[in-house]
């Protein structure tokens, strides 16, 4: 075997391990969104990336022991992974190193129950890093190819993750991926003592399938999930389980589960028994039996609507398990359209309910809001699904993107009512107000954009003890109308909160509330006040937009001193559970990242040229890349319709693209300005994309599913090539002037990639996605200043 | 060799006491700074919250922090509420000698406890069936005898022993059991938290009036305990 072939076989190797690492990586964030809650996605990020800083810094620091035995080295680190993948994942559900995001709260021990966590799951991506950054180092020369080989594994591994998550377990999925991480250690094992290491991969990745066909550990879910509580009650049972890219989705029967939100207390009948279906742990939806059974309904204040008329065309947006389409049913709807996106809760509502056999209605798998922009339909109603959850959710939503629930939705939803259509959203009653309050908002805002005037004819509000259901009219309500509402208040105990005509005595006569805030407040967003509740009261109301659609992100950070004053140690709940997660990470991730990755570095500087270079140069490309991929995945769940498409189409193609964008570098010869010249493209291109992003792809929102994936990557892909190459080019460059900078370059990289990864989530949220974008463009111009910053002006042709 | 059994049997005789002082004065601050404090006034409240000994209803790992101010989780996904939820949800249904109250949502019987304290019957009901055991044998260990505990769903009520003059539902729930209005007396009380584990909610009165309207009211934020069904 001689050198080149070697090197034929890393490139195959290395191409492997990255698809292994990155198809585990995504299994990782869905195993932490079932076990604890979607947001340790950005945990795993950064997590992912603090493994491949820090090995940055290890191969820095041991640089030539590493090297003189890099034959053995990289197999064994590759077999290191392989074996770490499904083994970190069984001791993190072990008593000692179990951790319960609720009970941050309550046991200050949880927040190293935390680190521990983080430090575990560190470990395969750190032995992953070594090998990666071993094959890096000692091949510089040829790193364009080495870096291809890296990004394009890693693009395909996105793919692989999505094909593993159709056809595996969530527990099966990592004993996978570590088999293929061992299958790269094979490919490049040393001819000495060959047999040996034959033999240990050999057995290893037996036990690996056969465990993966019989995982010794079952998803150590958090007790405070919704399907753990429910597995609590008697005779509770999961009938059926099933997994794919939406989630793993359970259906599970109990006798005692039963269906009634915010039920009237003038009812005295049964409430049904119902079936229920989780997704990722948390509720998804119940499943009526038959439409006689969503008869109960009618004691609740989403029965409005029907109070008023009967409609017979009707929408159902995010129908979920067709509670809500099947009481369309019920009450007489001649066409009824049932939208939802997630393929698996749709099966079961086909197969468990009688909605299949309803000629009546028809199902689309789509999300909503590529529903909305494709129908030419009009109706007389359309259904949202309900805000929030039963009590809130300690703000675990507040980083979920809700793209139904932005001010450009609600405008496509009027557009679709017939002219004397409504549509209805009911929401449960939070305390301290704020979704009541921001639907109001998002209401009003999309009827001053419609050019009415008197919004107050237009809007109706029912209030039971804990929901409140808003009805929005095309035209305004009739007196007909406003009687109808008042007598179905009576009926059921509910009061009206906004009525044409309404009286302060009404709104409060039989589900008292303790101060008249709730109306006051809502009367001031009705009547143009808006601006100064937004700036003045304490949470965030201000409507979302597709620029910022994060519909359940109320904390204002300044008002926590005021919240503080009213509420002492209960405003510790006020701080979103998600972000405030995302805030602990950022802070362990600079924490860490300074501790692993630049300390050490810095130990070592002196040997090091054109530092100033360096830390610039890479950090600027660190940070612009993180920041452009969230953006664009954020941008694209809106664009395909859900957020494992958008990551999965977003990394793959990006890592896809920059990864031939690293090939083709390779055989430029490219000089200091020539550098130059490609940061300058990126920074023009992205400022471009700033700005005109959010239009091409509202422009191609109506294209079929082939024609939005030929789209996005086109549109992924330009931006990615450019970005693929000044990496490779920089580490080239500083190679053939100061090779000891080479890791330290690579580290920095890896810390301000940690860094970004969670910064930019907090950018996004507090600045909006255009904004991201432009800070994006600002980093690669920090590394294009840092161009001419090099000491020594003698521009160095690099080697293909 | 003698010393040391000295020394043991010492520390069997002293130690004990000392904790059992610790906790007497644990209780009596709790109920001055957590109680008193924050207005909660009715004396038999005040009284029995100072007679439980909650220490002896938490789980052992949380022993120690029995006595402050927050709840403390007991395992499958509840809570032991916070001492002056207890307070005040017992204070807002102004129990007295004489009267019968059912509990929804046992979980570790402190509140029950507190109830016995004051009324005459209580009849308490646990779906989870471990926590249902539990929080039995140690209010029959405690000596409560009018403490009835039952394994089963709360969205039956208990209707051999209804009417009640009041009802407290512990764990929140998306919807309130007609059979739970049902089984109240007319005039009759009922307090029910609403909103998300360890979260601001909101404490709501129920009110069965005697001309058969149904009225609620929601009274202050409160933390408490999840719930246990959708």
């Amino acid at each position: 075997m001689g050198a080149f072939s070697y090197f034929n076989r890393l490139l195959i190797s290395i191409g492997l391990l990255s698809l292994s690492m990155i198809a585990y990586q995504l299994s990782l964030m869905q195993y932490l969104s079932i076990v604890q809650w979607y947001h340790f996605a950005y945990m795993v990020i950064a997590i992912a990336l603090l493994g491949f800083g820090a090995a940055g810094t290890f191969i820095a620091i041991f640089r030539k022991p590493l090297l003189g035995q890099i034959d053995f080295l990289l197999p064994l680190f590759m077999l290191l992974t392989g074996i770490c993948m499904p083994l970190i994942l069984w001791l993190s559900g072990q008593p000692f190193a179990r951790f319960d995001t609720y009970l941050l709260f309550v046991e200050r021990s949880q927040l190293w129950q935390l680190l521990l966590y983080e430090l575990l799951f560190f470990i395969p991506f750190f032995f992953c890093a070594l090998a990666i950054g071993l094959a890096f180092v000692k091949y510089t020369n040829r790193i364009g190819k080495l870096y291809f080989s890296n990004l394009a594994g890693s693009g395909l591994g996105g793919l692989a993750a999505i094909a593993l998550f159709w056809t595996a377990f969530p527990t099966q999925i990592p004993y996978f991926t570590g088999f293929l991480a061992l299958l790269s250690a094979f490919l490049i094992i040393p001819l000495h003592k060959r047999r040996i290491w034959v033999i240990s991969i050999g057995i290893t990745a037996v036990i690996l399938i056969f465990l993966a066909f019989s995982p010794p550990s079952t998803l150590p879910l958090s007790q405070y999930k919704s399907l753990s509580q429910t597995l609590d009650l008697p005779n509770a049972r999961i009938e059926k389980s099933a997994n794919s890219p939406h989630g793993w989705v359970q259906y599970v029967t109990s006798p005692v589960l039963r269906y009634a939100p915010g039920l009237s207390l003038s009812f005295t009948g049964e409430v049904p028994v119902i079936d229920a279906v989780f997704s990722n742990g948390d509720w998804a939806g119940a499943v009526l039996k038959s439409p006689r059974e969503s008869g109960i309904l009618d004691y609740t204040t989403s029965a409005v609507a029907w109070e008023l008329a009967t409609p017979k065309k009707v929408l159902v947006l995010d129908a979920g398990t067709g509670v809500r389409t099947q009481y369309a049913s019920l009450k007489g709807a001649s066409e009824i359209d049932h939208v939802e996106s997630h393929r698996l809760v749709n099966g079961f509502a086909e197969d468990q309910t009688e909605l299949a056999s309803d000629n009546t209605v028809t199902m689309y798998q789509q999300d909503s809001r590529s529903f909305l922009a494709q129908t030419e339909k009009s109706y007389d109603l359309i259904s949202l699904p309900p805000i929030g959850a039963f009590g809130g959710t300690a703000g675990l939503g507040a980083l979920q993107e809700e793209y139904l629930l932005t001010t450009r939705a609600f405008s496509l939803i009027f557009d679709r009512l017939q002219s004397n259509g409504f549509f209805e959203i009911t929401v449960w009653l939070d305390y301290p107000y704020r979704n009541p309050l921001k639907i109001a908002a998002t209401i009003s805002e999309t009827l001053a954009e419609k050019g009415i005037t008197l919004p107050e004819q237009h809007m109706v509000c029912v209030r039971s003890w804990n929901t409140l259901t808003f009805l929005v009219k095309k035209t305004p309500f009739t007196p007909i109308e406003v009687q109808a509402v008042r007598d179905f208040c009576d009926r059921l105990y509910f009061d009206p909160m906004l009525l044409p005509g309404i009286t302060a005595e009404e709104r409060n006569r039989y589900n008292m509330l303790e101060d008249q805030v709730l109306f006051s407040l809502t009367d001031s967003i009705i009547s143009g006040n808006r601006e100064s509740i937004y700036e003045t009261y304490d949470f965030h109301l201000r409507p979302a937009t597709d620029d910022k659609p994060y519909f359940s992100q109320f904390l204002r950070l300044k008002s926590l001193p005021h919240l503080q004053e009213i509420f002492g140690n209960q405003s510790a709940s006020f701080i979103e559970l998600g972000y405030l997660i995302v805030g602990v990470t950022f802070i362990q991730s600079l924490l860490l990242a300074f501790l692993l990755i630049l300390l050490p570095l810095f130990r070592m500087k002196k040997n090091i040229m054109n530092k100033g270079f360096t830390l610039i140069y890479f950090s600027g490309l660190g940070m612009g890349f993180m920041f452009v991929e969230i953006v664009l995945i954020q941008r694209f769940v809106l664009y395909l319709g859900h957020p494992v498409y958008s990551v999965a189409a977003v990394i793959s193609g990006m890592l896809l693209l920059s990864g031939l964008g690293s090939w083709w570098s390779s055989r430029l010869k490219l000089s200091l300005s020539g550098i130059r010249a490609v940061v300058m493209l990126i920074v023009l291109l992205l400022l471009v994309y700033a700005g005109s992003l959010p239009l091409l792809l509202q422009a191609g929102m109506g294209f079929s599913i082939w024609g939005k994936t030929l789209f996005s990557l086109l549109l992924v892909g330009i931006p990615s090539f450019f970005m693929g190459m000044p990496f490779p080019l920089g580490l080239q460059y500083l190679s053939q002037r100061n090779e000891e900078a080479v890791p330290w370059a690579w580290g920095i990289n890896g810390c301000l990639s940690v860094v970004s990864a969670s910064l930019a989530t907090i950018l996004a949220i507090e600045v909006g996605f255009s904004m991201l974008m432009l800070l994006a463009a600002a980093a690669y111009f920090i590394t294009l200043i840092s161009c001419f910053l090099v000491k020594s002006n003698k521009d160095i042709k690099l080697a293909p | 060799m003698k010393i040391a059994l000295l020394i043991s049997v010492l520390l069997l005789f002293f130690i004990a006491p000392v904790d059992q002082e610790r906790y007497a004065r644990d209780r009596q601050q709790m109920v001055t700074f957590q109680l008193e404090a924050r207005g909660i006034k009715d004396k038999s409240t005040l009284t029995a919250m100072r007679n439980v000994e909650r220490h002896r209803l938490v789980p052992k790992a949380q022993v120690e922090y029995a006595y402050e101010d927050r709840p403390l989780p007991i395992g499958y996904g509840q809570t032991i509420s916070q001492p002056y939820m207890v307070g005040y949800m017992t204070e807002v249904i102004r129990p007295r000698a004489g009267m019968k109250v059912l509990e929804i949502g046992t979980g570790s019987g402190y509140q029950a406890a507190v109830l016995a304290e004051i009324v005459d019957e209580v009849y308490t009901i646990e779906i989870v069936e471990v926590l249902a055991k539990t929080a039995k044998s140690k209010l029959e260990e405690m000596g409560y005898t009018n403490v009835h505990v039952k394994d089963g769903d709360g969205y039956f009520g208990w209707e051999e022993h209804a009417p009640f003059d009041a009802i407290i539902v512990t764990a929140a729930s998306p919807f309130i059991p007609p059979p739970l209005i049902e089984q109240l007396k007319e005039g009759g009380k009922m307090v029910i938290p609403v909103g998300a584990p360890f979260t601001t909610q909101q404490l709501m009165l129920v009110e069965k009036q005697k001309d058969g309207t149904r009225k609620t009211r929601n009274l202050l934020p409160v933390r408490f305990v999840p719930f246990t069904r959708k």
